[in-house]
């Protein structure tokens, strides 16, 4: 009687819960162990894509508070500079960098896989574009966008310093 | 009924598109900047 109504587990994971069912027969209910997503590389990677979210919207709001500083003035603006220095902010800087590279580069391989799988395909000149055309495409427009930021920040540092 | 149910496909599409626009624009502008302003800007050695 104790086995019947007492909670187990059994050797594929689902845990019998007595009794609950109105039947007053037992359920079973799957139960994954906090580290399921170490079971595979695939769901590992799925997790990490997950996680790279937290650390971009972390760093979109201190990009926030950069242009507020740079908004109340230069010495307002040097200070939180200066603070970025210390080795826990480049750590900080480090992990999200690896992180926005993780999302940028499944983002791209996904763009080609959801849009060319649309009801309204993607054409150029009559022709469909694969897949592989359309992420390549928008690894091209990433590898401009990048360029476009290096060469607004270097010229427009430049024109602050004449 | 079918009146409703456009509705509700206009909406998810409408939270679909920001998701697909959050998406992009975090993927084509924020290691860029994580690298040229936070990284190299910071230690001062390229701007």
């Amino acid at each position: 009687m104790d086995a019947i109504m007492s909670k187990s587990r059994t050797p594929t994971g689902l845990e019998r819960e007595p009794a609950t069912a109105p039947g007053g027969y037992p359920t079973y209910r799957p139960r994954l162990p906090w580290a399921w997503w170490q079971r595979n590389r695939r769901y590992t990677l799925y997790m990490l894509r997950e996680l790279s979210s937290v650390f971009v919207a972390l760093w979109s709001v201190l990009f926030l508070v950069q242009l507020s500083r740079l908004r109340r003035g230069k010495d307002s603006y040097e200070r939180f500079v200066a603070a970025q220095r210390s080795p826990g902010w480049i750590a900080f800087h480090l992990i999200t960098l690896l992180f926005a590279l993780l999302h940028a580069v499944t983002w791209f391989q996904l763009t080609g896989v959801v849009m060319s799988g649309m009801a309204q395909k993607v054409r150029i000149g009559g022709r469909r574009l694969s897949a592989q055309q359309i992420s390549a495409g928008s690894f091209a427009g990433w590898a401009a966008a990048s360029l476009g930021i290096l060469l607004a920040l270097l010229l427009g540092g430049r024109k602050d310093q004449d | 009924m079918a009146h409703a149910q456009r509705g509700e496909e206009t909406s998810e599409a409408l939270w679909w598109s920001l998701f697909g626009a959050g998406g992009v624009v975090a993927a084509m502008l924020t290691p860029a900047h994580v690298l040229l302003q936070n990284l190299l800007g910071s230690a001062g050695r390229a701007l």
